[in-house]
């Protein structure tokens, strides 16, 4: 065949991919068939040969809807046969420039040169595998696995097709062991595995990191031919310490690089891998968070041992990977601050008054100095001003506190973990081990203890075990409730598997789940559909059905987690709140296991701060003898609460202080122009107005809440998030104020609207209420500003058409009231099509952000329906009306 | 654009009615037919809507409107080249509706010429560079710099 053919079918293909649609499988099919032609007829081009083979893979992957490791297949597709075209028309194929993610900038120097898209992503993806591989082995190894071979193949025959993907030389060495495992059992080559898989585990880390190159495989191919040829080596591996010695590189990454960083300069692993610090400020974060509630327990009674050892392995795990990743001040930091208590833990002091306080500033300071390491980017942090002064006192503590020898940390490694509390701590104390090859390791190892079987697991960065999932120590009530705050011995000691997703991919299957949600009622609901009698289709729809909505559950409360650690927080502010105004107060927290969508998680936090300061500084009598003289206990109580409700989760803020006064809330709106003396509110409106802006009823302004902010941004807040907040009040008794959120920010409940021909969905939370008026009840001011009377109230009228500019004149009979940052329009409508559940989405980052619009949802219909911005709409009332339309102000709620 | 800078190479050709245009191959994710597109209020006039392209939603931009030329109604040939543009670290994706799809060129550097100078009448910031090929004159688009533009000017609607 001559290069012409050739060249003739490749223009063909380019022209073809590029007009593929990949749902169009016959066209892949073609494509493929053609390209197969091609290369047959390459004859000796290695390096056409090659790129052609990967253009089949991806189609390949295409037909059969497999991941084809590339972002944009068809595209790369176009790129790589646009490549080979021209090679082919000079007919010279050393011209091929193989496309980026095909490569990983392969096309210029060597692979490490430029990592990106999928080279990358490969790789970090063979660090789990690769431990999967070895866990396997290892199974296979101690007779735990009876039959791994077919797996162990299998897994051996996806790397070799990526390795050959990417032209890595890791192709053959997966190729020999497949050969091998055809022929051996996996049991007699274990051995050989491992090696193999050390060599690979090597070979990916030095394209990763550039970490030194493996060997030449030669010697392991010998091994191969060797146990192929049945000549007697492999014996099983009875040492411990051998597996443990090879066990520990391909289980982290960071392993090889450490050694490599010992041979030469002393180099921060945290330079050579960044994702060893981001994981360091993650879980010490966790870490610090536990530490400061075990602080409060500890607060409350100091005699209590459970929270000093908890405290000192959360600041001991922070030490040791801290001096781990060379971070030197706050290893000191974490050092004194485990030196004293290691003091309180051998009961040679008690941690209280002046010492708590130092402990609390000790993990203040370390949370500052690690939440600056995150976002300077640094792989250290300079010394804050105060460390000095700080170390002192603490070190001077220690001394105070007993004659007891110097610090020491080799008493630590015989300390014996607490077994009554399952830490999560010791979970990740338990990757220490596996990142790391100093003795600090081992140190951290000891006190992980029960968790160290689930050290392989926590180990792997991708597959990291996250710690905050752990079962914690159950503690319902911090503060001054001691026996609400005793940890539950009986929690079991079960440490969970975790994976660290990213959480774009996780957004994107959501996203995905709700298409299908949506293809699923749009196939069910087909008129051709109707049609079939067959009980056997109608069963298996439901099937479907089924299946398609336990999906959808499972899709939702992936992105779920506590609202534990954000109510953690809360019981700092309102310790520290108490303390600045002298109050009592006894915090306690129920619910914290309710779970909220992750986003709405780190949303609320501010909102809440606000209200726990305010229930603190208002909500709380001034002084105990106030309460008492009200018949109180002297302590005020706040309750900070969570559950479900109607399919919303609910958060409450309680406190038992003064109740607010309605009259005088009352008097103040009016004083400050918020209200006229006229108006009628109803209890609840009237509470409401404190959400008004401008509107603070703290008699004096405090530094801790009361600069008449606050409250107002506290509702702005809440109602981005599309929830709601209430207030109850019983004068004397006290406050509760009731946050009202959707479970998920990604899916709402949406109302379905026709305005002539256009649909637009309204969020039903801010749907007050739907009627047709009468000619009565509509009105009109200045001949055009139209107003609509509602339950007694005008409300201001507008018409989407001359909002939105559409182009079709309609009857509008129908008037909706909607509600959002506490004021109601009227909005006139042609026809409500129903209720749905909407999965939004973003109109695309060129269209950027739509007045009046807050994104779009796929329709059942597979035609997009815009979903209104209700506060939005004001504003764009507001544009209207200064481009010359006289309309209508809206109204206060 | 003075220089035609590697211009060179495989091109989508589509017409906008008697004019010939065409874009880089590598900017182009694939072409769809016209499908329902749904009318976006309040955004400049050339955005003719979104549509549900696999799931996400896209939106499409009129050429003929972008560019000025006389409204035309659609026929079965028209049809919605998606087309990828990276602004910084973020990928967009539009669609352009044309007139219709006509051809994969390959051009050579000796098809091309340089923009002429069209004095003020013309944005050239929107033109790579000409081609001549078979007698018919192509227009190749400079594709990052027309969505710049529209994406600029949706952003001072919003700011207004």
């Amino acid at each position: 065949m001559t290069q012409e053919s050739i060249v003739t079918t490749l223009e063909s293909v380019s022209e073809q991919v590029l007009l593929l649609d990949a749902n169009d499988l016959p066209s892949v099919a073609s494509i493929h068939t053609e390209l197969q032609g091609v290369a047959a007829r390459l004859g000796n081009a290695p390096k056409a040969t090659s790129l052609v083979s990967s253009c089949l893979g991806i189609l390949d992957s295409i037909v059969l809807r497999e991941d084809p490791g590339v972002a944009d297949p068809i595209s790369v597709l176009g790129q790589a046969l646009a490549s080979l075209l021209e090679a082919a028309r000079a007919d010279d194929w050393e011209l091929i420039t193989v496309p980026a993610e095909l490569a990983g900038g392969a096309g210029g120097g060597t692979a490490t040169a430029g990592l990106d898209g999928i080279l990358e992503e490969f790789l970090q993806n063979q660090v789990s595998v690769l431990e999967e591989l070895e866990a396997l082995v290892l199974g296979v190894e101690r007779g735990e696995i009876d039959d791994a071979g077919p797996a162990l193949l299998r897994a051996f025959h996806t790397l070799k097709g990526e390795s050959a993907l990417l032209g890595l030389d890791s192709e053959r060495v997966c190729h020999r062991i497949e050969d091998m495992l055809e022929q051996v059992p996996a049991l007699l080559v274990a051995q050989t595995l491992l090696e193999a898989i050390d060599w690979l585990g090597q070979y990916f880390r030095h394209l990763r990191e550039g970490a030194p190159a493996p060997g030449s495989p030669d010697a392991l191919y010998t091994r191969i031919q060797e146990q192929i040829d049945g000549e007697p080596s492999d014996l099983p591996r009875p040492s411990g310490q051998q597996t443990q010695a090879e066990a520990a590189p391909p289980a982290s990454a960071a392993s090889p690089a450490a050694s490599g960083a010992a041979s030469s300069a002393p180099i921060s692993l945290a330079e050579i891998e960044p994702q060893l610090l981001t994981d360091f400020v993650q879980e010490a974060g966790d870490h610090l968070e536990e530490a400061e509630q075990e602080l409060l327990r500890l607060e409350t009674d100091p005699e209590d041992s459970e929270p000093i050892h908890a405290l000192f392995r959360a600041i001991h795990t922070i030490k040791g990977v801290a001096g781990m990743l060379r971070l030197d001040h706050i290893q000191r930091l974490a050092h004194s601050g485990e030196t004293l208590m290691d003091k309180a833990r051998h009961g040679e002091l008690l941690l209280q008054g002046e010492r708590i306080e130092l402990v609390f500033q000790t993990v203040d300071l370390l949370k500052r100095m690690i939440g600056e390491l995150m976002s300077g980017g640094a792989s250290e942090v300079s010394a804050p001003p105060e460390l000095g002064n700080l170390l002192e006192r603490l070190d001077s503590a220690v001394n105070d506190g007993g004659k007891a020898s110097a610090s020491a940390p080799a008493q630590t490694k015989s300390a014996p973990a607490p077994a009554a509390t399952p830490n999560p701590a010791a979970a990740s104390a338990a990757s220490v081990p596996a990142t790391s090859s100093t003795a600090d390791a081992a140190e951290a190892g000891s006190s992980a203890g029960t968790a160290s079987s689930a050290a392989s697991a926590a180990s792997a960065s991708p597959a990291k075990a996250s710690a905050d999932g752990a079962p914690a120590p159950e503690t319902n009530g911090t503060g001054s409730r001691p026996e609400s705050a005793r940890p539950t011995p009986s929690v079991t000691n079960v440490v969970k598997d975790f994976i660290k997703v990213d959480a774009a991919r996780l957004d994107k299957m959501v996203d995905m789940i709700g298409e299908l949600v949506i293809a699923e009622s749009m196939v069910a609901g087909a008129k051709e559909m109707q049609d079939i009698s067959s009980p056997e289709l109608s069963r298996d729809l439901g099937l479907l059905n089924k299946i398609i909505r336990e999906l959808q559950e499972i899709g939702t409360s992936l992105r779920m987690i506590p609202v534990r650690s954000t109510f953690q927080k809360m019981a700092r502010i309102v310790r520290d709140i108490s303390k600045k105004t002298g109050k009592h107060i006894e915090f306690v927290t129920v619910g914290e296991e309710t779970e909220l969508d992750k986003s709405v998680v780190d949303k609320i936090g501010d909102p809440l701060v606000h209200m726990v300061r305010n229930a603190v500084d208002h909500g709380i009598e001034a002084t105990p003898e106030d309460r008492r003289n009200h018949g109180k206990s002297e302590t005020g109580r706040i309750t900070l609460r969570a559950y479900h409700r109607e399919g919303n989760i609910c958060i409450e803020v309680a406190d038992d202080g003064r109740g607010i006064d309605p009259a005088r809330i009352r008097k103040k709106a009016i004083d400050k122009g918020i209200i006229t003396p006229e108006a009628e509110l109803t209890e609840s409106e009237t509470f409401m107005l404190i959400f008004e802006p401008g509107f603070s009823t703290a008699e004096q302004v405090t530094d801790v809440s009361g600069r008449g902010v606050g409250m107002d941004v506290v509702r702005r807040n809440i109602e981005a998030l599309r929830g709601k907040v209430q207030i109850r009040s019983v004068l004397g008794q006290g406050t509760t104020f009731v946050i009202q959120l959707p479970l998920t920010l990604a899916i709402i409940d949406g109302m379905i609207v026709r305005v002539g021909e256009d649909r637009f969905i309204v969020p039903t939370a801010n749907v007050i209420n739907s009627f047709q008026p009468t000619e009565q009840q509509k009105s009109s001011v200045f001949g055009s500003g139209e107003v609509v009377v509602f339950q007694g109230r005008t409300l201001p009228l507008f018409h989407l058409r001359h909002l939105f500019d559409l182009s079709q004149s309609a009857e509008e009979p129908l008037v909706l009231v909607l509600e959002a940052d506490g004021r109601k329009i009227g909005v006139t409508v042609d026809e409500l099509l129903g209720h749905q559940q909407i999965v939004i989405k973003s109109l695309g980052a060129a269209l950027g952000r739509v007045p009046g619009i807050t994104g779009g949802a796929v329709l059942p219909d597979g035609k997009i329906g815009l979903i209104l911005d209700i506060a939005g709409l004001y504003k764009l009332t507001e544009s209207k009306r200064s481009a010359g339309a006289p309309l209508p102000e809206p109204v206060a709620a | 654009m003075s220089s035609n800078r590697s211009s060179a190479g495989k091109f989508l050709s589509f017409t906008l009615g008697k004019e010939t245009y065409a874009l880089e191959i590598m900017k182009v994710k694939e072409i769809t037919a016209n499908t329902d597109v749904t009318h976006v209020p309040n955004v400049p006039d050339y955005f003719r809507g979104v549509i549900n392209l696999h799931g996400s939603i896209l939106p499409v931009i009129e050429l003929r409107r972008k560019f000025g030329l006389p409204f035309a109604e659609d026929t079965p040939q028209t049809c919605i080249i998606v087309v990828q543009h990276d602004r910084g670290a973020v990928s967009h994706v539009v669609g352009l509706v044309v007139d219709s799809v006509s051809e994969f060129v390959d051009l050579s550097q000796d098809d091309i010429e340089p923009t002429p100078n069209f004095g003020s009448g013309i944005d050239t910031r929107f033109i790579r560079a000409m081609a001549k090929r078979e007698g018919l004159v192509i227009t190749l688009l400079d594709v990052d710099n027309v969505l710049a533009d529209a994406e600029i000017q949706t952003e001072a609607t919003e700011a207004a």
